[in-house]
């Protein structure tokens, strides 16, 4: 029996070692080169996320020890938090407006700028400056002087139309896409992204089409967009996710308070008074793991669709 | 497999656990203290100390650092200084690490501090290290709970009615005084609209901008937000405040809610600031901050009271605490500073007024001696102030959440999306959840 | 010197786009240069009285640090997260991009979920870890994580542009016996120069930016960033030095303007069709 046991044991692990050698043949290039990355995962990321997941099931004020609660920081976000739901519907909206829009700028930019013009270094600058000032003290400041009630934008209407336009910043149903307009005005690193994907298409591919005398438009859309389509695929995963947990602007605009009546109350925003504010981390962590269900699922569905449309020069692999 | 998985995060998480629940190690220097007790050659001790503020601020605050350390050489102060953005989410997250600095600068919000075993009860070191012989009971009661002491008061304030001496004028109308009442003060409003034409309003809209404004009001009914762990007013009590507020809208003595809404009535993004409104209530202590953002002069009077039968609603407000971590190593020498802090003649010279009116008679004699014009309306308003108050009341627990379900619920029924009723039962619930938190 | 018309209008319409963008910055310029009480009072773009003030009191700093050491702490941070990101976030993109191993999809999928949780939650955890390992009040928490591509946003970027590059090419260099290493140094980065370069700049840009991770892991003024230095001006709840603080946030665009300014040319130059060729 025992016998019989340990040649079991001592054939298995033969084989076994030999899998593992072979194992070992295949991977240990690609984990050499992921190796920095496996460390920081382990040491930096791996252990933070579980333990908000942890805090997810409990009840944790901050300064004294978490106490488990089960799944009620779940059912309570549902069930009775309307403010959650607002914040939920907040979100989704300014996620499906400003996402197309401020991709198709960018993009739109991205190709103006890619052209054989004079001056272009001057103009991506400027083009970027905006982007530059990011989440700066000074912008908040600035849009109102924007879009508030005697702003630039409406003094522009009046002059010009004639038109007497809303307080943009103080309207509850236009609020929110003033904090749209300052995001997709904000396109400069999505443009970046895309100049850089422009560059990377080699440009013998223009050159043998203009021998077959295609247009620009058709070459735009037969050669620029499939080419650059892995950076597109990029750029709205991110943008996605990003606009998703949009945070700055919403803060800085409603000076943290996701008003006027919570028109702007971005999810991350809610997540971040309940946890800081209110003294409630185990509920913003379970806040904070439903948006990761809800975003994974986005964009599960477009990397499901990514093989439609995604056009690798590895050929897909 | 699946088994394994949850072992391995469990395991994951244990050790995160641990590591959550190691008390101290790290940041300050664990030097013993022992040795200072004998008087004789004390061994070195370093304090950390964290506050939020501006520039004039954290200029004369070092100051009395190095003038305390050499008075003291062997203890050292190392100053942890700040703006205001984000001071509470890393003091939490420092107490949240067993890292929270020796010496805090809190608000009226220390209760929740204490609540959560944050802060070190001082009483033992009072009239020993900490000397406040020459500072009023009220004073430095403002910073006891439950009869322990868990700070030492740095300044008192009082809001106060700011008014835009220009845009009176302008309007041909008197200054008000500081005997007004509610209705008058809506009617004066009223006429400043009318007066100044159109995009300009006599008021801010204060109905949802500041929770202290609505325990005022309540206190001139013999009510407050909060007493003795309860819910101290009624929904009645938060219909009478919204519908006053209600009617001065439609009065026109304040702007409507698309007008209101834009502004948050920071110095940065304030109507009053930008001369559209001409009365706002800020703290004594905020004068200098406003004038300095303004061309025109303010001046400030009392709030309005509540007329004949009702009670006195203002009291001295305590502006911030001097508190000391519970994972102190060195409390008698943080209590030491503290005492420096705000005793020494030469500290308290150098700090002024910035943090509030000294609770201190011989240091506010001092200093109202050398005060600029400026400073002098602020100690002429504290002094009035003192002779028409009441003692104060302890603030709403987690008072953060009880002023954003304000704001919203206050802008939904000027946007007239909620119904004054609805938004009062609510606020009321909304306040009795957040004490039984 | 010949302008088209069509050309001539084109850098018209960018222009007039361009000075939509132009906007805040003129207005954060014009403010820097007014006396406090205009800043919020005098809507005008072109100041009704200048003054340099605001500068020299910024520059000076508060409470004997100088603005100086926060421009020179910001870089520093800035220029060692920017090393680390390229060069290790580009060695995992390789592997993600190129290579061929088990349980790749899995791995792929775990390191866009740590892009997916919101980083409130995890802050906690994260600090009581540096204060385990002795870092707070130190540049670590801010830069080594950086090392160890923590960032994988910029994995998930530079995978993206490796894909895109035809695999004929490490085909054939392959043929002519190059190791994974060698394709991934002399082939595959200068490609990718783009991307490496677009890293670069995002790395600094935003490093240079970070508040809320400087605010929580540094304690002591002498090791203050730009943007901690900023808030040091400002109290919502009392008083707040506008006029430097808006003189400085002016200031303090001008490192980002450079390297932006310096690094674009990269896009200019179209790396990759002198790739192919060579």
């Amino acid at each position: 029996m025992e016998r019989n046991g340990t040649a079991v044991l001592v054939r298995d692990s033969g084989s076994f070692s030999h899998t593992l050698k072979k194992l070992w043949r295949r991977n240990r290039v690609a984990y050499l080169f992921l190796l920095p990355w496996f460390a920081g995962l382990l040491v930096f990321t791996i252990g933070p996320m579980m333990t908000s997941f942890y805090y997810s099931l409990t009840r944790f004020d901050l300064m004294t020890p978490p106490r488990y609660i089960g799944l009620q920081n779940y059912l309570t976000m549902f069930t009775a938090d309307p403010r959650y739901i607002a914040s939920l519907k907040v979100t989704i909206t300014y996620v499906l407006v400003s996402v197309p829009l401020k991709l198709t700028i960018a993009l739109l930019i991205a190709a103006l700028m890619n052209r054989g013009l004079r001056g272009l270094a001057f103009y991506r600058t400027l083009y970027y400056l905006p982007t530059l000032l990011g989440g700066s003290v000074a912008i908040a400041v600035m849009w109102r002087k924007i879009f508030g009630n005697s702003g630039v934008l409406n003094q522009f209407l009046a002059d010009a139309f004639g038109i007497q336009a809303p307080n943009w910043v103080a309207d509850p149903s236009y609020a929110l896409y003033s904090i749209v307009a300052l995001s997709v005005w904000q396109f400069g690193s999505s443009m970046i992204i895309f100049l850089a994907g422009l560059k990377q298409i080699p440009q013998d591919y223009y050159e043998a089409s203009q021998v077959d005398g295609a247009r620009k438009l058709r070459q735009f859309f037969s050669i620029t967009l499939p080419l650059l389509s892995p950076v597109i695929f990029f750029n709205l995963v991110i943008q996605l996710i990003g606009s998703f947990q949009s945070f700055t602007q919403a803060f800085i605009i409603s000076g943290g308070q996701g008003g006027p009546m919570d028109s702007t109350l971005f999810y991350t925003l809610y997540l971040y008074m309940k946890g800081f504010g209110f003294y409630e981390m185990g509920y913003a962590s379970a806040m904070a793991w439903v948006l990761l269900v809800i975003i994974g699922v986005f964009t599960a569905i477009i990397f499901g669709t990514s093989k439609y449309w995604v056009h690798y020069g590895d050929g897909g692999k | 497999m699946k088994r394994k998985g949850s072992v391995l995060s469990l395991a994951a998480m244990s050790v995160w656990m641990l590591a959550a629940c190691t008390p101290g190690g790290g940041g300050s220097g664990s030097t013993s203290t022992a040795a200072s007790a004998n008087g004789t050659n004390p061994q070195p001790v370093q304090l950390r100390m964290s506050w939020w503020g501006s520039q004039v601020r954290h200029d004369a605050t070092m100051k009395v650092i190095d003038l305390f350390q050499k008075k003291y050489p062997n203890i050292k102060v190392n100053a942890e200084y700040m703006g205001s953005e984000g001071y509470w989410d890393k003091l939490n997250t420092q107490v949240a690490g067993g890292n929270a600095p020796d010496l805090i600068q809190v608000g009226n919000n220390y209760p929740d501090y204490v609540a959560k075993g944050a802060l070190l009860d001082i009483s033992s070191y009072l009239g020993k290290e900490i000397n406040m012989d020459d500072f009023s009971k009220a004073s430095i009661d403002s910073g006891r709970l439950d009869g322990k002491l868990y700070g030492v008061v740095l300044g008192m304030n009082a809001f106060g009615v700011a008014y835009n001496t220009e845009l009176v004028k302008k309007a041909g109308l008197q200054p008000p005084t500081d005997k007004w009442t509610w209705e008058e003060f809506g009617k004066y409003a009223g006429d400043l609209t009318k007066a100044l034409g159109k995009g300009s309003y006599g008021s801010v809209d204060e109905s949802w901008l500041n929770t202290l404004y609505l325990t005022y009001f309540a206190r001139q009914d013999n009510k407050t937000l909060y007493k003795d762990g309860k819910v101290g007013l009624d929904k009645a009590e938060l219909e009478k405040w919204f519908t006053m507020w209600e009617n001065f809208r439609k009065e026109g003595a304040v702007g409507p809610a698309s007008f209101s809404a834009g502004y948050t009535e920071s110095p940065d993004n304030s109507s009053f600031v930008q001369g559209k409104t001409a009365l706002k209530v800020i703290w004594s202590n905020q004068v200098s901050a406003y004038q300095k953002v303004m061309k025109d002069e303010i001046k400030l009077v009392m709030p309005p009271g509540g007329g004949s039968g009702a009670a006195q609603g203002l009291w001295l407000q305590p502006s911030q605490f001097m508190s000391v971590s519970a994972k102190t190593q060195h409390p008698k020498e943080a209590a030491m500073f503290i005492s420096f802090m705000v005793n020494d003649p030469e500290a308290t010279a150098i700090l002024g007024s910035e943090r509030g009116v000294s609770g201190s008679s011989k240091v506010r004699d001092a200093q109202k001696a050398k005060a600029t014009p400026e400073d002098k309306k602020v100690f002429d308003y504290v002094d009035l102030v003192s002779g028409n108050s009441r003692v104060n009341d302890r603030e709403i627990p987690n008072g953060g959440e009880f002023q954003s379900a304000l704001t919203n619920l206050g802008q939904q029924i000027a946007f007239g999306k909620k119904s004054i009723s609805d938004a009062s039962q609510e606020l009321y619930e909304t306040a009795v959840k957040i004490i039984n938190k | 010197m010949q302008i088209s018309p069509r050309k001539l209008s084109m850098h018209l319409v960018i222009l007039a786009l361009g000075l939509f963008m132009l906007y805040p910055i003129l207005w954060l310029i014009s403010s820097s240069f007014k006396p406090s009480g205009m800043i919020f009072t005098d809507t005008s773009l072109w100041p009704k009285a200048v003054t340099l003030s605001n500068y020299v009191q910024g520059w000076a700093g508060i409470a004997g640090t100088r603005f100086s050491s926060f421009f020179v702490n910001s870089f520093i941070i800035a220029l060692a997260c920017v090393a680390g990101n390229v060069l290790t976030c580009s060695l995992a993109a390789y592997a993600f991009g190129r290579l061929d191993f088990s349980l790749k999809k899995i791995w792929f999928a775990v390191m866009m979920v740590t892009i997916m949780l919101p980083h409130h939650v995890t802050i906690i955890p994260q600090y009581i870890l540096f204060k385990h390992l002795n870092w707070i009040n130190t540049y670590y928490p801010l830069t080594i994580p950086k090392w160890l591509s923590t960032d994988a946003f910029f994995i998930f970027l530079m995978v993206q542009f490796i894909r895109g590059l035809p695999r004929e090419l490490d085909e054939s260099a392959t043929i002519d016996g190059c190791g994974q290493i060698q394709i991934y140094w002399r082939i595959v980065l200068p490609l990718a120069m783009p991307a490496l370069i677009t890293t670069a700049i995002f790395t600094f840009i935003w490093t240079w930016d970070d508040f809320f991770g400087a605010l929580l892991y540094l304690n002591s003024a002498n090791l203050y960033t730009v943007p901690l230095g900023l808030r040091l001006f400002m109290d919502s709840t009392g008083d707040s030095a506008w006029g430097p603080l808006l003189a400085m946030s002016a200031l303090s665009l001008v490192p980002s303007m450079i390297i932006f300014f310096s690094c674009q040319k990269y896009f200019v130059e179209g790396i990759s069709t002198s790739g192919i060729k060579g």
